[in-house]
C-alpha cells in the first residue's frame, strides 16, 4: 500500500514540476521523507532519478514545439552541471535533519521570489514587447554585436501562434547564478528549475514558456552529474527509484500537454502556494 | 536525433521500473527481500543480471535506473552533433564542456564509493 501511495503522490508531483519546470523533487522529497517515512538521503538520491525521468520525458513535446531554447540550454548546462556535482558531494557530509532545514528554507525562498520575480518579469516583458514589435523586420543597427547577437532570437506561443521576439542578456551573471542552481539540485535533490526558471526571466529576460521549458530539458543533465555520484557511491536505493520514476514519467507526460493551454499566472499562483504549505510542514516536524 | 534518445530511453527505463514495481507489488515478500538484501552495488553489473534474469524487483530497478541515469548524457552527444551539423561552434563547445564534467561526476562517484 505505501508503495502504491507513493506511486500516486509522485504522479501528481510529476505533473505540476512539468508545468512549472521544477522537475517535482520539491514535492516528492517533503512527501515521502516527512508523510511516508523514507529516508531523507535516499529520497533525495531517488528524486534525482525522479527529476531525470521527468525531464526526459517531457522534454521532446517541448522540443518539437519549438520553445525550448536549446543554444542557452547547453550554455547554462556547463555551469549547472558543475554544480550538480559539487552539490551532489557536499549533501553526502551532511545530516539529515540538516538536510530537511536546507529543504524548507528552499522552499520559502523560491514561494517568494517566484511571487516577487515573475511579477517584475511580466513587466520587464511588456517592455521588450513595446521596443520590439513582434513582426518588425529587425535592421542590422537594432541588433546586438559579438557573442550575444548569437543568443537573439524568438519562439512561436502556442496559444496565440504568434512570433515573439526576445533577446537573452546578462549571461555571465545567470551563469554564476546557474551553478547556485546546480548545486542546490546536487545537495536537495531537486532539479534546479526552482533557480534557472526565475534567473531565465528576470536576469536574462526570457519568456517564462520558454524559460519553464528550456529549464525542464535541462533538469535531467543537472541532475545526472548528482545522481552519478550517487549511484556510483552507493547511496541510491533502486528499489526506492521505481515508484518515484513510474509515478513522474506518467504525471510529467500529463503535466506537458496541459502546460501548453494553461496561462502563466495560474502556473505561478499554484506554485508559491504549494511551496509554503510544505515548507510549513516541514518547519512542523523540526521542531 | 535528441528526440529520438530521449524517447527511446524513456520508454526503455520506464519499462524496466514498472516491471520492477510490478514484481515487487505482486511478487510477495520472498521475492522483494531476496533482491533487497543482497547488499549488491549498482556498479556490480553480474550482480544485476543475474537479478535481471531471475526476474527480481533489485535488478529491474537497477537496470532501469542506469537506463534513466545514461539518457541525459546520450542525448547531449546527439545534441552535440546536431550543432555541429549546422555549423554552431559555441554550442558543440558548451555540449562537450557538460559532457566532460558527467563523466568527471562518475569518476568522483566512483572514488568516493570505493
Amino acid at each position: 500500500m505505501t508503495l502504491l501511495l507513493a506511486c500516486a503522490v509522485c504522479v501528481a508531483a510529476g505533473t505540476f514540476g512539468s508545468m512549472v519546470g521544477i522537475g517535482g523533487g520539491l514535492i516528492i522529497i517533503p512527501v515521502l521523507s516527512q508523510v511516508l517515512g523514507y529516508d531523507i538521503k535516499l529520497t533525495i538520491a531517488a528524486s534525482l532519478i525522479g527529476v531525470i525521468a521527468g525531464s526526459i520525458s517531457a522534454s521532446p513535446r517541448f522540443l518539437a514545439a519549438g520553445i525550448a531554447d536549446r543554444r542557452l540550454a547547453v550554455t547554462l548546462l556547463v555551469a549547472t552541471v558543475a554544480g550538480g556535482l559539487t552539490g551532489g558531494l557536499t549533501g553526502s557530509f551532511l545530516d539529515e535533519r540538516t538536510l530537511a532545514f536546507l529543504l524548507a528554507t528552499l522552499l520559502v525562498l523560491v514561494a517568494i521570489q517566484m511571487a516577487f520575480v515573475l511579477r517584475r518579469s511580466r513587466a520587464h516583458a511588456s517592455k521588450q514587447a513595446a521596443e520590439e514589435p513582434s513582426t518588425a523586420v529587425r535592421t542590422r543597427a537594432d541588433r546586438p554585436t559579438g557573442r550575444m547577437a548569437a543568443f537573439d532570437t524568438h519562439y512561436v506561443e502556442p496559444r496565440t501562434g504568434q512570433e515573439v521576439p526576445y533577446r537573452v542578456e546578462r549571461l555571465g551573471p545567470a551563469l554564476g547564478v546557474s551553478f547556485v542552481a546546480g548545486n542546490v539540485s546536487g545537495l536537495l535533490g531537486v532539479g534546479g528549475g526552482v533557480i534557472n526558471v526565475p534567473t531565465m526571466t528576470s536576469i536574462m529576460g526570457v519568456p517564462l514558456r520558454v524559460a519553464t521549458t528550456t529549464s525542464t530539458l535541462m533538469l535531467g543533465a543537472t541532475a545526472m552529474s548528482s545522481a552519478l555520484v550517487n549511484a556510483a557511491g552507493g547511496r541510491l536505493d533502486p528499489l526506492l527509484a521505481a515508484p518515484v520514476v513510474v509515478g513522474v514519467l506518467v504525471g510529467s507526460r500529463l503535466g506537458a500537454r496541459v502546460s501548453l493551454a494553461v496561462s502563466q499566472d495560474v502556473l505561478r499562483a499554484v506554485f508559491v502556494i504549494v511551496a509554503l504549505v510544505f515548507a510549513v510542514q516541514t518547519y512542523g516536524r523540526l521542531l | 536525433m535528441t528526440r529520438g534518445v530521449l524517447h527511446v530511453g524513456t520508454l526503455v527505463g520506464g519499462a524496466c521500473l514498472l516491471l520492477a514495481l510490478v514484481l515487487e507489488v505482486v511478487g510477495g515478500p520472498g521475492v522483494v527481500e531476496a533482491s533487497a538484501g543482497t547488499g549488491s552495488s549498482l556498479l556490480d553489473v553480474p550482480a544485476i543480471a543475474a537479478s535481471v534474469v531471475g526476474l527480481h524487483p533489485w535488478g529491474w530497478s537497477a537496470l532501469g535506473v542506469w537506463v534513466v541515469i545514461a539518457t541525459p548524457g546520450i542525448a547531449l552527444v546527439a545534441t552535440a552533433l546536431e550543432f555541429r551539423a549546422i555549423g554552431d561552434r559555441w554550442a558543440v563547445g558548451a555540449t562537450l564542456a557538460t559532457i566532460a564534467l558527467l563523466v568527471l561526476s562518475l569518476g568522483v562517484g566512483l572514488v568516493r564509493g570505493s
